[in-house]
C-alpha cells in the first residue's frame, strides 16, 4: 500500500520524479518535501560555528507551530529525516545539549519537542539545562530577547567535553548565547546545530 | 472511536501520543485526546437590556412573514433561510436574536469570511445598542465573550457546546464549503438548532430539504421590493473582452466600480496596466491593509477597485457596479457568480445598477446563474 503524507495527507509519491519514486524513503510527499527550504549556509555566534538545516520559511513555521504549538507528535521525524545518518556521523562523540523549554509548556505538552527529535532518531540527549520562568522567544520583540540569558539555568548534572548545542529555530541567537554563557568554560569543544535559521537575522547576529 | 470535536471515526487519523489517543484530522486547532472528556464551555451572563434593537427602516411585509415564521420553528428544528441577494437577512433574523437574548441564551453568528465577519459587526452594533458585540477572527482574538458573538467559522473550536442558538451566515462559501471537519466543529460549538442564511444551496442543504430534517423559508423579493440586477453577458477574445472592460469602466465614470478577476496573477496585471490611467486600488487575501482598502472605497476616496473573489459577498457597499472578467474560469462558479451579481442594488438610494460578465467561451455556471436569477425574478 502507497503511504500519506503525514503533513498534507497526500500520496507520498506526489511530487516526485520518476527516480525519486524508487530511490527515495520518506515520510512528506515530494510537494511538501519541496517547500522546505535547505541552508547551506553557516554563520557564528561567539565565534562558535552554527550548522542549520533549514531556512525558516512560511512553511517551515507552519510545520512547526503544528507539531509544537499543537502537539503533533506525529511530525517529530519530519524534520530531520534525510539527514539522520549524515547527523549521526558527523556528530559522533558529541554530547547533544538541548534548549530548554519551560516545565509548565512541557507538562501540557506530555513530551520535549526538541528530546522527541532526537530520541526518535535513537540519538540520546542531556537535559541539563531549564528556563526559571515561562517566557517564550517567540512572544518576544528583539530588545526583550536579549532577557533569556536571565532566566535560564544550568541543573546538576554531568557533561562530557565535547558538546553539540541544538535548538529549533535561530533568529536573535540569544537563546544560543545564553546557553553558551553557562556551558563554555573554555575547555569544552562546542559545536552549535539549528534546524532552521531566520536568515534574514543572520546578519545581525554575526555583527553583535 | 470517535473525536469529540470533529466527530471523525476514521482509524487512520488517530495516532498514539505521549498522552494517549488524539485525532489528527482537526490537528490544526490543537491537539483532542480521545478519551479527554471536553468541557463545555462557560459563558457570561447576557446584560439586562441587550435585547433591545432598532431597526434603521421597518421590515418589510415578506420580511415580517419569514421572520415570525423563523421563530415559531427555530426551537423544534434547524432553518434555512433562502433569501436572494440583498433581501436583508441579517434583518429578519434580529427578531429571533432578540427573543434567545431575553431568555438569557447566547447565540453567535459565524461567517466562513473574516471580512464579512468585522462588517456585520458594526452594522449589529447599530441595531442592538445596548449589548456588548464581539467579533472573534484573525487578529482579533483577545475578547472572547460577549452578548452577542459573531465569529468566523474557524473560530468556534473554542466554543464547545457553548451556544443555544447558532446562525450559520453563507455555508455555501470557502473556506466552509465542503469542509467536513469546520462543519462539525461549527455543529458541536451550538447545543440548540442552527439557522442557515444563503442565497444560493449547496448539495447537503438541498439534501436536507429533501429529507425534511430543515424548515426551508425562501424569499425571492429585494426589501425595496425591485427585481435582482440580471447580469449582461458578453463573449469574445481576449483582446476584445479588454477593450469592452475600457469601454464599460469609461461609461461609468464617477461612479463606484469592481472589477472581479479569476486569480491574483490576472489581477496584478490588470491593476499595473489600469493604474496607469485611472486612480485604482487590488485587493486580493494577500493584501496587508484591506480593511482600509475597503473603507476608502466606501467613503469614494477612489472609484475603482479590482478584487478576487474574496470580495464576492457579504459586502454591502452602496451604488456599486460591477464586472467579472473571464466569468467561464473555474473558480467562478454558480453560486459565486450569484453573490457576485448581488452586491449591486443593494440599497433604496440606488435599488439598481450595471452588471457585466466577460466570457472566453460559453460557461454553464454563467448560464444557470443567469437561470436562478431570472426565477427569482419571476417569483
Amino acid at each position: 500500500m502507497i503511504g500519506r503524507c503525514v503533513y498534507c495527507d497526500g500520496l507520498l509519491l506526489e511530487g516526485l520524479n520518476i527516480f525519486e519514486m524508487f530511490l527515495k524513503k520518506d515520510i512528506l510527499c515530494g510537494f511538501c518535501r519541496k517547500k522546505l527550504k535547505r541552508n547551506f549556509k553557516t554563520f557564528k555566534i561567539n565565534n562558535y560555528k552554527v550548522e542549520s538545516y533549514y531556512i525558516y520559511n512560511e512553511f517551515f513555521s507552519k510545520l512547526l507551530l503544528q507539531y509544537k504549538d499543537c502537539y503533533d507528535e506525529a511530525l517529530a521525524d519530519v524534520f530531520l529525516y534525510e539527514y539522520k545518518w549524515l547527523f549521526k556521523m558527523k556528530y559522533f562523540g558529541y554530547s547533544i545539549v538541548i534548549m530548554p523549554s519551560h516545565k509548565d509548556i512541557e507538562s501540557i505538552r506530555g513530551f520535549n519537542h526538541l528530546k522527541l527529535i532526537f530520541e526518535n532518531m535513537g540519538i540520546n540527549v542531556i537535559d541539563c539545562l531549564y528556563k526559571k520562568s515561562n517566557i517564550r522567544q517567540m512572544n518576544q520583540n528583539f530588545i526583550n530577547r536579549k532577557d533569556i540569558i536571565n532566566c535560564m539555568g544550568l541543573k546538576n548534572c554531568k557533561i562530557g567535553n565535547k558538546i553539540l548545542l541544538v535548538d529549533d529555530v535561530c533568529t536573535t541567537g540569544y537563546t544560543l548565547k545564553a546557553a553558551l554563557n553557562l556551558l563554555d568554560n573554555g575547555r569544552r569543544k562546542i559545536k552549535i546545530f539549528t534546524i532552521s535559521t531566520n536568515i534574514k537575522n543572520v546578519n545581525d547576529i554575526i555583527d553583535s | 472511536m470517535k473525536c469529540p470535536r470533529c466527530l471523525n471515526v476514521d482509524k487512520k487519523y488517530f495516532f498514539k501520543g505521549s498522552k494517549g489517543l488524539y485525532c489528527r484530522k482537526c490537528i490544526s486547532y490543537k491537539r483532542m485526546l480521545i478519551e479527554e472528556e471536553i468541557e463545555e464551555v462557560k459563558l457570561d451572563e447576557i446584560s439586562d437590556n441587550a435585547m433591545e434593537y432598532i431597526l434603521k427602516y421597518p421590515l418589510t411585509q415578506n420580511q415580517k412573514i419569514i421572520s415570525k415564521q423563523c421563530l415559531k420553528n427555530i426551537n423544534t428544528s434547524d432553518v434555512l433561510i433562502n433569501a436572494v441577494c440583498g433581501a436583508g437577512k441579517t434583518e429578519i433574523i434580529i427578531e429571533t436574536i432578540a427573543y434567545f437574548l431575553m431568555q438569557n441564551k447566547k447565540v453567535c453568528i459565524a461567517i466562513p469570511r473574516r471580512q464579512v465577519v468585522l462588517e456585520l459587526k458594526k452594522r449589529l452594533e447599530g441595531i442592538f445598542t445596548n449589548a456588548s458585540v464581539i467579533a472573534i477572527c484573525q487578529g482579533s482574538t483577545s475578547i472572547l465573550d460577549g452578548d452577542l458573538i459573531i465569529c468566523t467559522t474557524h473560530q468556534c473550536y473554542r466554543f464547545y457546546k457553548a451556544f443555544d442558538l447558532l446562525i450559520l451566515d453563507e455555508p455555501d462559501a470557502f473556506p466552509y464549503k465542503g469542509n467536513e471537519i469546520l462543519k462539525n466543529i461549527v455543529r458541536t460549538s451550538c447545543k440548540g438548532n442552527i439557522i442557515y442564511l444563503t442565497a444560493t444551496l449547496d448539495e447537503y442543504l438541498k439534501k436536507r430539504i429533501l429529507d425534511n430534517s430543515i424548515v426551508c423559508l425562501k424569499l425571492n423579493k429585494r426589501f425595496h421590493g425591485e427585481k435582482l440586477v440580471r447580469p449582461k453577458v458578453e463573449i469574445g477574445f481576449t483582446i476584445y473582452l479588454f477593450l469592452r472592460l475600457i469601454k464599460w469602466v469609461n461609461d461609468l465614470k464617477f461612479k463606484r466600480k469592481i472589477i472581479f478577476v479569476p486569480t491574483i496573477v490576472v489581477g496584478e496585471i490588470l491593476y499595473k496596466v489600469l493604474k496607469l490611467f485611472y486612480k485604482c486600488k487590488f485587493c486580493c487575501s494577500k493584501t496587508i491593509n484591506k480593511d482600509i482598502l475597503i473603507k476608502d472605497f466606501v467613503d469614494f476616496k477612489y472609484d475603482l477597485l479590482i478584487a478576487t473573489t474574496i470580495l464576492e459577498r457579504g459586502i454591502t457597499i452602496e451604488n456599486v457596479n460591477v464586472c467579472v472578467l473571464f466569468a467561464e474560469h473555474v473558480i467562478f462558479d454558480e453560486s459565486s457568480l450569484i453573490q457576485i451579481s448581488g452586491r449591486v442594488g443593494r440599497s433604496i438610494a440606488a435599488p439598481s445598477g450595471d452588471c457585466l460578465f466577460l466570457l472566453k467561451n460559453k460557461s454553464k455556471e454563467v448560464n444557470n446563474c443567469l437561470k436562478i436569477i431570472d426565477e427569482a425574478n419571476d417569483w
